[in-house]
């Protein structure tokens, strides 16, 4: 934790004081190891299948890159061996150098295992070389429209692009899907029953019910990082505003209220304490955050154009969605000292951003003339990877946390 | 006594509206685009000072649907949630068929185009149609009687990503139940 502060410390002088390249420190911060996978014997076959998945996590961007065995930091070495119906696999990380061993464990997996082995393996080297949380093995949901389908549903899939599968069969409008904190439930908002109502999700043993349901609109349900309360607005006094809801006793606490506007999107600081959310009562929308116990309501976007869509990170940013330019894009702002960062191609519209575990990476949807899909992005801001794309609309990703 | 002064102030909040709408003009604003609220023109209200409302009724049983096809859907403007004075007609057709069939109850489905943020999108779509619902309540129509549904961006009447198809999209329409 200490870590990450200073991490996130160094690159937010970095963007005032170099402000030319504040990339350069941000990667001194991450990590600069370089791999050789050339040691890790099974490449082929089904044991192949393993080696396959652990390099495309690994170099996924802005993680590690691959090199020829003279460039490396680290050697990967390991096999992938059939005993029985089962695979024994066995993989070490040797520092080059002093060839020290920085990682070792050997496994017994069915075939079927072997990719979520390989993103469990991923997330440990990840973990073990930079300190931060892998995200390789955390499920993105998102909101999912087939080619040639009018009706959406709730998908998931991995980082590495793997396992897409599909969480709801309702056939009915459907929106912005989020993980509680202990990563055992989705809430969204659905349509199934005609009205916009907020429905919280088990995913094992799977099941669901309607959380709140008021006259109406109810979106954007959220729970808190203690998992005890749901943010959410509804309209149900008249206009909409910001609502805390008990999820035990269903005690509702109302606490905006502004002139007639739009609002939606709530997102909670880490502690809990507050809540950031976007708010058109002065005008365009704006992030604003207010405490869980209600007061005063604090703009902490200024300037630009629409800022949509706020995920509050564990590592204390906002990532939002600011219209600039002509063009939806992805900002990262430190509620602190309100320094915004732009982390998305201006190669087309990007919207809802979600923190990837490791508070460095974002998932967020990509949209040229209507057609969506879901972009992995970074806070180096080089670029962005294709996680799902084509075969139909793919948007609002959450990132497992 | 207080029922009057609500009517008054809704009535000037309705005058308010119109002349704001009319005052828009052709203001280009580089970055406020997209299917927006135009709250810039609206009064900044300090903290808790928020307008008086009447809350929604119960959704309760809302019955069947009636044919609601002779009714046009209210369309809006561009970055805007104002009802227009040319719409208003709509709204007051609308009340009359509610005043003459007192059976009736209506649902508003509020809509906007598909450019911003889905989920911003359903806030306003369902602030369409509180406008459309503050209006009728002006023209005497009971809480009771109407409920609200925006459909965001989610539901457009008319495909397309040009002015022509997202006009067409910014709207609320008329489902009357019985």
């Amino acid at each position: 934790m200490k870590k990450t502060s200073l991490f996130l410390l160094f690159f937010f002088i970095g963007s005032i004081g170099l402000a030319q390249d504040p990339i350069r420190i941000i990667k001194t911060g991450s990590s600069d190891s370089r791999f050789d996978f050339s040691g890790f014997s099974t490449t082929t076959g089904s044991g192949g299948d393993f080696y396959q998945s652990l390099r495309k996590n690994l170099t996924l961007p802005s993680m590690f890159s691959e090199v020829p065995p003279s460039s490396a930091t680290h050697r990967i070495l390991g096999d992938a061996v059939s005993k029985g119906s089962k695979i024994e696999v066995t993989v070490q990380v040797i520092e080059r150098g002093g060839n020290q061993r920085v990682y070792g464990k050997r496994f017994t997996v069915a075939t079927n295992q072997l990719e979520g082995l390989a993103r469990t393996v991923s997330d440990e080297i990840t973990e073990q070389l930079t300190k931060r949380p892998g995200f390789a093995s955390k499920r993105i949901i998102f909101v999912g429209q087939r080619s040639g389908d009018v009706s959406k549903d709730i998908y998931a899939v991995f980082p590495d692009g793997g396992g897409l599968a599909q969480l709801t069969r309702d056939r009915a409008v459907v929106l912005a899907p989020k993980w509680a904190p202990d990563g055992e439930s989705i809430t969204y908002t659905s349509f199934r029953s005609g009205f916009p109502d907020i429905y919280q999700h088990r995913l094992n043993p799977p099941g669901r019910k309607k959380i709140s349901s008021s006259s109406g609109m109810n979106s954007g349900g959220t729970i808190s990082p203690d998992g005890r309360k749901l943010a959410l607005v509804l309209s149900k006094d008249g206009k909409p505003e910001l609502y805390v809801k008990s999820l035990s006793s269903g005690t509702l606490v109302r606490l905006t209220n502004t002139s007639m506007s739009a609002k939606s999107s709530p997102s909670w600081s880490p502690d809990g304490r507050e809540i950031v959310f976007v708010s058109g009562h002065q005008g365009i929308p704006n992030l604003y955050t207010i405490s869980v116990n209600g007061g005063k309501l604090r703009r902490i976007t200024r300037g630009g154009g629409q800022n949509l869509s706020p995920n509050w990170g564990k590592n204390g940013l906002i990532t939002f969605t600011r219209r600039r330019g002509g063009l939806f894009q992805i900002a990262v702002l430190n509620p602190q000292t309100s320094d915004v960062q732009f982390v998305s191609p201006q190669d087309a519209d990007y919207e809802d951003p979600s923190w990837a575990a490791d508070g460095f990476h974002i998932v967020a949807s990509r949209t040229i003339r209507g057609q969506s899909a879901l972009y992995l992005l970074d806070m180096q801001g080089k670029g962005a990877k294709s996680l799902l794309q084509g075969q139909g609309n793919w948007y609002m990703p959450n990132f497992r946390p | 006594m207080k029922s009057s002064l609500r009517i008054l102030s809704r009535l000037f909040l309705l005058s308010l509206f119109i002349f704001l709408t009319a005052c828009r003009g052709n203001d280009p604003q580089d970055d406020i685009a997209g299917d927006l609220d135009d709250g810039t023109f609206m009064p900044l209200d300090g903290e808790g000072g928020g307008w008086e409302t009447t809350g929604l009724a119960e959704r309760g049983d809302m019955g069947s649907p009636v044919d609601s096809s002779a009714y046009a859907p209210v369309y809006f403007a561009f970055d805007s949630y104002t009802v227009s004075p040319g719409e208003v007609g709509k709204i007051q057709s609308l009340s009359g068929s509610l005043t003459s069939n007192s059976a009736y109850t209506v649902i508003l489905q509020g809509h906007t185009d598909d450019r911003g943020s889905r989920e911003y999108n359903v806030a306003l779509g369902e602030r369409r149609a509180l406008a459309v619902r503050e209006l009728l309540l002006t023209m005497g129509i009971s809480a009771d009687r109407i409920q609200t549904l925006s459909m965001g961006q989610e539901s457009p009447s008319v495909a397309g990503f040009d002015e022509s198809a997202w006009s067409l999209n910014r709207r609320v329409q008329f489902q009357l139940m019985q």
